[in-house]
């Protein structure tokens, strides 16, 4: 429902009453110039109106002003029109009549606007009024800033302002509905970000992936590396290269640092340009002399102009440079080093480092092939400053160099749980950084047993709780924090000996699926893509075998907490560059340029007798298969084929399934719903029941399985 | 009159004991089924669903593999 927003609707308290302003000519336009209070979307409006006669229709144009000052005229463009039939204005008394414009308008708040009115048929016995001040009243004068009436007589071609003192300060009377404009909340926005084949993409609109071209060659993706975020930008761990991807800073060129008597701007320092007056926050430089790019984030909409001379707001430094080229607006992509590129007060990068994480506003990175058991801790909100052993607690920090000492185990992960602690996953054992290393934090070993395969295999769940591919198999640290304890041998304890991983052709990789509240852990060859995968539900505590297309199989993966919740997914990076999500409908796996039929089965035994010594006779089979009645709301099961298998024993009964032994019945199981009784009679020790669906486009789920079974004589 | 409600194997696979004492609602031979159920959301026994493309485009512009992947928020 519309709501009052501003108006001049009463002369209560005012010298003089309403006047009527006529207008009995085509070329008589009237306007009411106000700026509004408050923002809001203008969806109709109100005069006080009457008639004379038969004059055709009014239209009422909103349209904008010059200007928030009392002279303000109207601007000649509408911006949003609305009708006033003839028929809704009254000959024999003034009345509010109301006027729909076409659309909702969204004013700005302070700014100001116009409302012309103007009628055809306009005559000197077909006219209307118009009811307004009639000048100098107060009170009772609209409150708003520079409110008045414009006038013109040829048509809207030139404007008269009534806004002076006396009985040239006129207002009309006008009424303004609406309303208001919905908060945004949003101030920002998630990216998805990818790296393979020597390539770096990002998500440059939702939904869809660009390449970042500067990237192109310059990363090694066949050697180790790991990414992580900080700042608004990804950092880039990838042996001896180091890199980062920034998407916040704008970047400014000059060849001027380190010149004369140039400073190169500290970090943080605010800088102007003096041609444009645009402002940044100095974020980065990358050299201390000759040319050198500096990144910064801009201040206000004001961008720098390739005329600037750039200095620093604090004049007491000598920070002054011309820029050679316009600003490049962000991403932007660069090595990383220390800040200006100046070790001797930034200090030095490790050479070389594939693991990189963020832990308390450092980032951290580790594993140097001469240093495995080194980790090195940038200062605290400072990428760029890697001076160890200040005094300063934000300081710079290393194993060397701080209390919490060195490991005495190769690091393979870095697994920070915010700014509480840190978890280090070494080769054969796993510890905890508790606090700042660089003020009073410690370092315990949690267990010497397990290691950690790999930097990507592991993952947290939505409860906090850290989970990964050890030495014995699998672990999960409840909160991040408690014992190892492994969890897989109860069901799967020759997983270790069947897998047989070996980190030159395999990669193991954990991802949480935020949707299913469940764990994908995947081992993965990296020569072909070749896979086997156990789903690990968190709900049911159980696994559940999987496996793909060697197109499908996993390299990372990740949780995505997309602003847009059609594209918030844990998401799995493949074998062959496709950024791949579970999709409920999907009854194939996408393996780019086709689909690929799911194969899935199940196999249950069920012991037919009560004596071990006797068999079994099922008489009848009754299958319930998913979707209710065909259509409808559940979604449908399509068709399953199904084995019934015969044995004296348990084991031989699964065995023979296994095997593909030949079965004892096959029925096929079509559609939705309950399927009609089966009534062959199979008599045996132990029946096995297998399901099997391996047809494309076809999808299934079962609701129940029963049958009528009595006991009968021996085996 | 059925007189057997069949146990489906809501969950998952086991192979750590005999299979005559396959640990209750578990099985020795399963692939690619899910304990719950797509768009519905019910604990019920489904086939898993399928991989799907999450973006159309193909990072590195030909079949090789994807080594990292990452979410960032950045500053409107």
């Amino acid at each position: 429902m519309a709501v009052l927003y501003d108006a001049y609707n009463s002369t209560a308290g005012g010298v003089n009453p309403w006047a009527a302003y006529k207008f009995d000519d085509n070329n008589e336009w009237y306007a009411m110039v106000w700026n509004p209070d408050n923002a809001y979307n203008i969806s109709s409006v109100k005069f006080l109106l009457k008639k004379t006669g038969d004059p055709g229709d009014i239209t009422v144009a909103l349209q904008a002003t010059s200007a928030v000052v009392k002279d303000a005229l109207p601007k000649g463009v509408d911006l949003v029109t609305g009708e006033i039939s003839s028929g809704q204005v009254s000959t024999a008394n003034y009345a509010w009549v109301s006027c729909d414009f076409s659309s909702a308008y969204a004013l700005a708040a302070s700014s100001s606007y116009s409302l012309v009115v103007k009628a055809t048929g306009l005559g000197a016995a077909n006219y209307y009024n118009w009811c307004g001040d009639t000048g100098g009243i107060t009170p009772g004068e609209p409150s708003m800033t520079a409110a008045h009436m414009a006038y013109s007589n040829d048509g809207g071609s030139n404007w008269t302002a009534y806004n002076s003192v006396g009985p040239d300060d006129i207002d009309m009377s006008f009424e303004t509905y609406g309303a208001g404009i919905a908060p945004t909340d949003k101030k920002y926005s998630k990216k998805w970000f990818a790296l393979g084949n020597e390539e770096l993409w990002y998500e440059s609109t939702a939904g869809t992936m660009a390449e970042i071209s500067d990237a192109r060659g310059t990363i090694s993706t066949a050697n180790p590396l790991t990414i992580a975020e900080a700042f608004q930008k990804i950092f880039i761990a990838n042996q001896s290269i180091l890199k980062v991807f920034d998407s916040a800073t704008i970047r400014l060129v000059t060849d001027e640092l380190g010149t004369g008597s140039v400073s190169v701007p500290a970090r943080k320092a605010i800088l102007s340009g003096d041609t444009s007056g645009a402002g940044m926050v100095c974020d980065f430089v990358d050299a201390a002399t000759g040319s050198a790019y500096v990144y910064g984030y801009q201040i206000g909409s004001t961008a720098f102009v390739s005329d600037d001379t750039v200095v620093d707001v604090d004049s007491t430094t000598s920070v002054s440079f011309s820029l050679i080229t316009a600003p490049t607006d962000p991403p932007h992509y660069y090595n990383w080093t220390p800040y200006a590129n100046d070790t001797t007060t930034y200090g030095s990068m490790p050479s070389s480092a594939y693991i990189v994480a963020r832990y308390r506003g450092r980032v951290v990175l580790a594993g140097h092939p001469n240093y495995p058991h080194q980790w090195y801790m940038s200062k605290i909100g400072n990428p760029w400053d890697w001076i160890y052993g200040s005094t300063d607690p934000l300081t710079a920090v290393a194993g060397n160099n701080a209390d919490a000492g060195e490991l005495g185990d190769i690091i393979r992960a870095l697994i920070p749980y915010g700014d509480d602690f840190l978890v280090f996953g070494c080769a054969h054992s796993i510890h905890l950084l508790d606090g700042d290393p660089a003020f009073s934090g410690t370092i315990d070993e949690i267990d010497s047993n397990t290691g950690i395969f790999s930097p990507w295999s592991w993952c947290k769940d939505g409860d906090g709780n850290l989970y990964f591919y050890g030495s014995n198999g699998l672990y999960k640290m409840s909160g991040g924090r408690s014992k190892p304890v492994n969890f897989n041998k109860a069901h799967l304890p020759l997983l270790c000996e069947k897998w047989a991983v070996n980190p030159s052709t395999h990669r193991v990789v954990l991802v949480f699926d935020i949707q299913r509240n469940a764990i994908l852990i995947s081992k993965t060859t990296l020569a072909t893509g070749a896979n086997e995968a156990y789903w690990y539900s968190i709900e049911t505590e159980g696994f559940y075998p999987c496996s793909f297309p060697d197109e499908c199989g996993v390299f990372c993966g990740n949780c995505y907490n997309a602003d847009n919740p059609d594209y918030r997914a844990s998401l799995y990076g493949s074998a062959t560059g496709y950024i791949n999500k579970f999709l409920d409908t999907a009854k194939n796996d996408d393996i780019g340029a086709s689909d690929s039929a799911i194969s899935s089965y199940v196999a249950m035994v069920e012991h037919l007798s009560d004596d071990e010594d006797n068999e079994g006779k099922a008489t009848s089979a009754t299958f319930v298969l998913a979707g209710g009645a065909s259509g409808g709301d559940f979604r449908d099961s399509d068709n399953l084929i199904c084995e019934f298998h015969i044995a004296d024993d348990a084991e031989t009964c699964l065995e023979d399934m296994r095997d593909g032994a030949t079965a004892f019945l096959t029925i096929a199981l079509v559609s939705a719903g309950r399927k009609p009784r089966i009534r062959t009679k199979i008599r045996g020790a132990y029946l096995g029941i297998k399901l099997i669906n391996d047809v494309v486009d076809e999808t299934w789920g079962i609701n129940g399985i029963f049958m009528d079974v009595k006991s009968v004589g021996k085996i | 009159m059925a007189n057997r409600i069949i146990q489906l194997p809501i969950k998952g696979y086991s192979e750590g004991f005999p299979v005559g004492n396959q640990p209750p609602l578990t099985t020795g031979y399963i692939n690619n089924v899910f304990p719950r159920g797509a768009l519905e959301g019910k604990i019920k026994l489904t086939q898993r669903p399928g991989f799907d493309k999450a973006f159309s485009q193909q990072i590195g512009g030909s079949a090789c593999p994807i080594v990292a992947m990452i979410q960032m928020t950045v500053l409107d």
